[in-house]
């Protein structure tokens, strides 16, 4: 993260390490938080772990197109991953980090939701193996 | 006798006045709503209330559904686990917030309305939570229509507003049973037949705030989507008022839906 910050911008970051991230809630939460979501945002970067063991970088900066980028680490298929994962947020006043959090929490899901309270009748969630992986909320 | 089809208010009362203010406009004789009264916005009683006082002819919405019978469905109906909680959220919060004449109102609701060639459905003839998208392929929309006996279907759930036409249709149905050596074929040949989806009076999905509805004649087949502008900003501001998730008033500001579809619309969950 470059150093110039703004009188009225601010620096927020958060740790997702061990928390593996649904795909499609990913996507969803990148969309609405570069969009303005959740205040204004001047850039974004992150490296987050997702349910296929991957890890990427995401990177936004104001008035650009977001970037997301598989690292070229090896998949952590076993257990939660014990690497460094992050989100770095430089925003406006306006910033809402309890929402960005909340939404960084359910993003992920323990590994009962899908196998225990909420069985599948055969939707894709199960066929990506979902259920085999669990984060914290 | 022109009529008037409105679908998926969601408790969006601004944008129903504003809808009902533009159908006065038009000299419609007759409205029809294909549901999802609830659920989202933030005044579920104002709307049902209205919708009753006008004794407007209705059908039961998958949100409708989903607060009378409760939540039933598996992670099938949403496309993310974000989008899942959300949309609990909403229910959870609707469910404390009606009163239990809008509950037996919801009760109520048939499933569809037929008038004349016209049917009337939320999602489709199948299921409330059936999407008919536009794009959905020519066999199963046509199977659609066939299904209700109707020439004309009208539907919602979308929140995208679409006119289709099936034209030149043939539906052939084959069934071979086991020992019986003869198959069983049924041809159906359909003249024109149409899908008119109403859009979304309360939580539009085109990429603007704006209501929309559709206004047909019957006589002449002249199909009117209608897009008018409202004091969104007001149902947003009732929607962080209310307690409601500050994420659902971003969203309807822009015209995005407050819960994405599920990956696979045409999916129908099987409990």
């Amino acid at each position: 993260m470059g150093s110039s910050i703004a009188a009225n911008q601010l620096v927020w970051h958060h740790d997702l390490t061990g928390q593996v991230l649904d795909p499609a809630s990913l996507n969803l939460f990148w969309f609405e938080l570069t969009e303005g979501a959740y205040g204004q945002i001047h850039r974004v970067k992150a490296i987050v772990e997702i349910v296929d063991g991957s890890a990427w970088q995401l990177s936004f900066n104001q008035g650009e197109d977001p970037m997301e980028t598989e690292l070229p680490v090896e998949r952590w298929l076993s257990g939660r991953p014990d690497r460094p994962s992050q989100i770095e947020v430089v925003a406006g006043v306006d910033f809402d980090p309890i929402g960005v959090t909340a939404a960084c929490r359910v993003a992920g899901s323990p590994m009962r939701y899908y196998s225990i309270i909420k069985p599948s009748c055969g939707s894709s969630h199960e066929n990506r193996g979902y259920f085999l992986y669990s984060w914290q909320l | 006798m022109k009529i008037a089809v409105i679908s998926c208010i969601h408790g969006n009362y601004e944008a129903l006045n504003a809808v009902l203010s533009d159908i006065d406009d038009h000299k419609v004789e007759q409205i029809y709503c294909l549901g999802d009264l609830v659920g989202y916005g933030p005044h579920p009683n104002a709307v049902v209330e209205m919708v009753r006082s006008l004794n407007i002819p209705t059908v039961q919405g998958c949100w409708d559904e989903d607060i009378i019978e409760g939540l039933n469905a598996c992670e099938c109906s949403y496309p993310s686990i974000l989008a899942e909680q959300r949309g609990k959220l909403a229910h959870t919060w609707t469910d404390q917030e009606i009163h239990p004449e809008t509950r037996e109102f919801l009760a109520q609701l048939p499933m569809t309305l037929r008038v004349d060639n016209l049917a009337f459905v939320h999602g489709s003839p199948n299921n409330q939570h059936e999407y008919l998208l536009p794009e959905i392929d020519a066999f199963t929309a046509m199977e659609r229509v066939l299904g209700t006996g109707a020439d004309v279907l009208f539907c919602g759930h979308t929140h995208v507003p679409y006119v289709r036409d099936l034209s030149d249709g043939l539906v052939k149905v084959q069934v071979k049973r086991s020992g019986v050596s003869e198959t069983a074929t049924q041809i159906h040949v359909a003249p024109l037949k149409r899908i008119i989806n109403a859009g979304s009076v309360g939580e539009p999905r085109h990429g603007r705030p704006n209501a929309t509805y559709v206004i047909y004649d019957p006589e002449s087949a002249e199909v009117k989507l209608r897009e008018v502008e409202y004091d969104y900003p007001k149902t947003c501001a009732a929607i962080i008022d209310k307690g409601l998730p500050a994420i659902f008033a971003w969203r309807l500001a822009r015209g995005l839906e407050y819960a994405e579809r599920a990956e696979d619309p045409t999916h129908i969950c099987e409990r």
